[in-house]
């Protein structure tokens, strides 16, 4: 397999992304991340609670994963920078997911916040993902920005509704060049499987996989289905039309002549 | 002296620096970032700083998240 997702100067072979939020217990998340095959797996930053300390969930993440701090929590481009420097100086690599967000209904991203703190984050030497609504002027300011990828919501956060943005995503896989990663909203692996193959680079689930009753099945349910859309991407669907054309040979029928 | 860490005070009985105030928190193994006074500071530094009445801390950990 050459096919590989070209991220942050890495080339990774899995093209799921893994959240490590609302697990039943954190044991269930080195499992969940080796069934989903995941290189990339994403966290959050929170103050340390003295009264009733919990374990530090980086000591459940895979030594060999990329870690991709995010910066949730954050309404402003100055409140994502200082969270992205925090995860920095802890140890956890470059890498951040900007997420501001200051609608707490639908927790939509802020655009015009995103594309400040890309360019910032970017200039201090991360890399940079941005999770965006998929509007494609904003998409094109974070990529000329220097965002390693785009991050576009499919619906929601947390709300498992699919891929509601399938016409603007479809826009920015043609209009981008960095690649385009769908971050929220994914419930099934047939939504995976569905952006995978209209020519996403990755998905990013959490949800989904986290709240399943089953969550490391779950996890090797969405390897399966991203691996599958990537390889029909690929290979290129066949032309949908609006009448029936014959699959099987229309002459040499057996009461012809 | 009193000092403030995570938004609450806290009293300290002696004069300790940033390292050992982790190790007293039982967090040197985990991997943590500490904000003081307004100013994020790498693990190495953490020796050199003493603390002193009126500091203010932001010790932050990682938790799950997507």
């Amino acid at each position: 397999m050459t096919d590989k997702l070209e991220l942050g100067g890495e080339k990774l072979a899995s093209r799921l992304l893994m959240g490590t939020g609302k697990f039943p217990s954190k044991e269930i998340i080195p499992q969940a991340i080796k069934a989903a095959d995941s290189q990339v797996v994403t966290m959050a930053l929170r103050r340390v609670d003295f009264d009733s300390p919990a374990e530090n969930v980086i000591n459940y993440i895979p030594e060999e994963v990329i870690l991709l701090p995010n910066t949730s929590g954050a309404r402003t481009a100055e409140e994502a920078v200082r969270i992205a420097k925090l995860a920095r100086a802890a140890g956890c690599g470059d890498w951040v997911k900007i997420e501001v967000i200051s609608d707490h209904k639908y927790l939509l991203p802020d655009n015009q916040e995103t594309i400040r703190a890309t360019e910032i984050l970017v200039e201090e030497g991360f890399v940079v993902l941005p999770y965006m609504s998929p509007d494609l002027m904003a998409a094109k300011k974070m990529a000329a920005a220097g965002a390693a990828a785009v991050m576009p919501l499919g619906a929601p956060i947390g709300t498992n509704k699919g891929l509601r943005t399938q016409d603007l995503v479809e826009i920015l896989v043609e209009e981008i060049e960095v690649p385009i990663i769908v971050d929220a909203g994914i419930g099934k692996p047939s939504h995976a499987a569905q952006a995978m193959e209209l020519g996403v680079e990755a998905v990013l689930v959490n949800t989904a996989i986290a709240t399943a009753d089953d969550p490391v099945r779950m996890a090797k349910a969405f390897a399966q289905a991203v691996e599958a859309g990537r390889e029909a991407y690929l290979a290129g669907a066949g032309p949908v039309r609006d009448y029936a054309e014959a699959s099987s040979p229309l002459t040499g029928f057996l009461e012809e002549g | 002296m009193e000092i403030t860490v995570n938004g609450k005070p806290e009293l300290l009985n002696r004069e300790i620096n940033l390292e050992e105030f982790i190790d007293d928190k039982g967090l040197s193994d985990s991997k943590v970032a500490i904000e003081y006074n307004g100013e994020i500071l790498q693990p190495a530094e953490w020796q050199e700083v003493v603390l002193t009445a009126g500091d203010v801390l932001e010790i932050i950990k990682f938790v799950g998240g997507g």
